[in-house]
């Protein structure tokens, strides 16, 4: 079963031809670095001190533990109800659970509301709530564990959850049923559980990949906590800029970029021929995958050290230091992979939803409802991939040129990020091909 | 269809909504054609040596679909509804 083939446009559909969606993606990459290092040439982003605070009333409603827990109890009772479709449900094309998993939580939880609100899946994430309530009966500190979490992990052990989640998505072999989907998060479920009991709630910060990749992308919303823990509104870009580099962060990032070039990769007709003919699809996709990923991390580390000879800083610091100009070129690629899929499957699985068992009934009142497509035309679809992978990298050299100028000395700045440079050109290129892979 | 090899290799064929279309299929073993999105779904059984005659409409709906053959599953193309 691939309900899950995603919608993706085609070269035809583009209203100018391909090659001239390259070349300008190209040119405005290109145009955005010049003019960067003419009129941007002092550090202008200040991250996490940047912010206007919320009116106080507002602010205390946002911090009050009475919406806290109304936060929490929102999180385990549609939990519980996706659990029921899950454990219950019939498993057929109409059960809600492969939809919800892949399309409303992993794009609409974990980007949309994320990039909207901020970090959301921190407060909705049942098992946090089920630690808390578990410490709170046994009267401990949630923070406290068996042992200390060790820094040196870092979000290290996320980056492999991701990876085992993308996984999931892409490459293992019926992915879209609901034994293969019980399985995947019943062994997730106890990783998050071992592990939060012996080292706290701790844990779910370094180990959790769908909270990393939610706080990662919340840090693109407007609504952000600066380093005084008041709650303001904020550019982005000081969003972005605020996002404090430590071990395990660059692969998280790498493993999201390299996941989404395996994605197009993966479907494009060229790849398929190419590998079903060996009959072994798990194989090939693993083998496909790692190597995206590995593309993606040489390439991206590469060139962060390389702009690192040049400066005093610590050369093995630097994948850090840039890993927040990835983030929006990561979202540039999920709009531009899952749009159509979040408009189209999006509305099935609510349609689901309302009938979570199979046995015919309408909670929500949306069966009558037919799906619409009105936004998603293919010359729209496909346009907006194109701008959206577009607008992902010029954000991404504005980010790394704001940092290169506060770590290097000015005239090596733009020199250093000449690699940076030329490996954004090179992801736009490869993730245009992929993406309208003829 | 010969072992795992399909010819012409797999590659995006352009329609339009509801175009009608006819595929002949060969294989060296039996198993079901089956084309994602159309309505009612597509599914045709194969017999092993026979060439297989299938008619239907493209879907209503712009998108990418598979065309392909069950069990294993071999994808024989992509059909660009535009």
């Amino acid at each position: 079963m691939t309900i899950l083939t995603h919608g993706v446009g085609t070269r035809q559909d583009l209203p100018i031809p391909f090659s001239y969606a390259l070349a300008g993606a190209v040119i405005a990459l290109v145009v955005s670095f010049v003019a960067l290092g003419l009129l941007w040439q002092e550090p202008r982003l200040v991250g996490g001190r940047a912010g206007r605070p919320l009116p106080s009333a507002l602010a205390r409603i946002l911090d009050s533990a009475g919406f806290r827990w109304t936060l929490r109890i929102a999180g385990l009772l549609a939990t519980g109800w996706v659990l029921a479709a899950a454990l219950f449900g019939p498993d057929d094309a109409l059960n809600p659970t492969a939809g919800v998993v892949y399309v409303l939580f992993w794009v609409g939880v974990l980007v949309v509301a994320s990039v909207l609100f901020g970090p959301v899946w921190r407060a909705l994430n049942p098992l946090r709530t089920l630690h808390l309530l578990l410490t709170r009966v046994a009267r401990i500190d949630p923070a406290d564990g068996l042992l200390r979490y060790p820094p040196r992990l870092g979000l290290w052990p996320a980056a492999v959850t991701l990876l085992a989640f993308v996984w999931l998505e892409l490459v293992a072999p019926e992915r879209a049923t609901l034994p293969v989907l019980r399985l995947w998060f019943a062994v997730f479920v106890a990783v998050m559980v071992v592990g939060s009991a012996v080292f706290g709630a701790r844990w779910f910060d370094g180990a959790d990949g769908f909270e990393a990749y939610s706080t990662l992308m919340g840090r693109m919303s407007v609504l952000g906590r600066r380093d005084d823990r008041v709650l303001v509104t904020r550019s982005p870009l000081n969003g972005l800029a605020g996002l404090v580099p430590g071990p395990g962060l660059s692969a998280v990032v790498v493993v999201l970029l390299g996941s989404t070039a395996y994605d197009g990769l993966s479907n494009s007709p060229s790849w398929i021929a190419r590998t079903q003919r060996y009959g072994e699809p798990v194989l090939t996709g693993t083998l496909g995958l790692i190597g995206m990923v590995a593309i993606v991390a040489v390439t991206y580390v590469g060139a962060t050290m390389l702009a690192g000879r040049l400066g005093a800083t610590p050369r093995s610091t630097l994948p850090g230091e840039f890993a927040h100009s990835i983030v929006p070129i990561a979202l540039g690629y999920v709009v531009a992979h899952y749009y159509s899929l979040f408009i189209v499957v999006g509305q099935q699985t609510l349609q689901q939803l309302s009938d979570p068992l199979g046995t015919g009934a309408d909670y929500f009142g949306l069966a009558e409802r037919g799906i619409s497509y009105a936004w998603v035309t293919p010359t729209f679809v496909s346009t907006l991939q194109v701008v959206a992978v577009v607008t992902g990298h010029v954000l991404g050299v504005v980010l790394a040129h704001d940092r290169a100028v506060r770590l290097f000395p000015r005239r090596q700045a733009l020199v250093g990020q000449l690699p940076l440079l030329a490996v954004m050109i090179f992801y736009t290129l490869g993730g245009l091909t992929l993406l309208f892979a003829a | 269809m010969a072992g795992s090899t399909v010819t012409p290799a797999p590659a995006r064929v352009t329609a339009t909504p509801n175009e009608p279309l006819r595929l002949v299929v060969t294989a060296d073993r039996g198993g079901e054609l089956h084309a994602h999105g159309t309505q009612p779904e597509l599914e045709v059984p194969v017999t092993a040596g026979q060439p297989t005659t299938a008619e239907f409409l493209a879907p209503a709906q712009p998108g990418l679909y598979e065309i392909e053959l069950h069990d294993p599953d071999l994808l024989l193309f992509q059909l660009a509804v535009q």
